[in-house]
């Protein structure tokens, strides 16, 4: 399981990455709540982790435990995080 | 310098610290971001002092 194609792992880091920032974001508006800007970044990113997951998922299947899955059940499937070059 | 009885320096004051609040401005590109570990410019500072590079 150590070759995985680039786009797998280049959506992966992308979902990484927006991850991150919504968790940046979220902190900073624990001590700043009224920071509207932030706000907007923060939802935007989340936005757009939900869509990232979803492309991600439609293509290379369940990445969390709430995701539905194909029949039969996928998730153990997906390669496990050490298992990826990145 | 002098010590009083009730404890203190009499003719010295004792540091107070001040803390700046964080201002929202520019911020990483996400993905230089989580290289980073953080989102903010104003809160990169790797020890020994270095410019982040792609």
């Amino acid at each position: 399981m150590s070759h995985h194609n680039k786009d797998m792992v280049d959506k992966l880091k992308n979902i990484m990455a927006v991850d991150f920032a919504v968790w940046e974001l979220s902190l900073f508006l624990d001590t700043h709540p009224d920071e509207r800007r932030a706000i907007e970044d923060h939802n935007k990113y989340v936005r757009l982790s939900y869509q990232l997951k979803n492309e991600y998922e439609s293509t290379y299947g369940p990445m969390r435990l709430d995701s539905i899955s194909p029949y039969p059940y996928k998730y153990i499937n997906s390669p496990w995080p050490w298992e990826i070059e990145y | 310098m002098s010590e009083s009885k009730k404890g203190f320096y009499i003719d010295m004051k004792l540091a107070q610290v001040y803390i700046l609040m964080q201002m929202y401005g520019e911020t990483f590109e996400i993905r230089t971001a989580l290289r980073n570990g953080t989102l903010f410019p104003e809160l990169y500072r790797p020890f020994p002092p270095q410019t982040f590079q792609e």
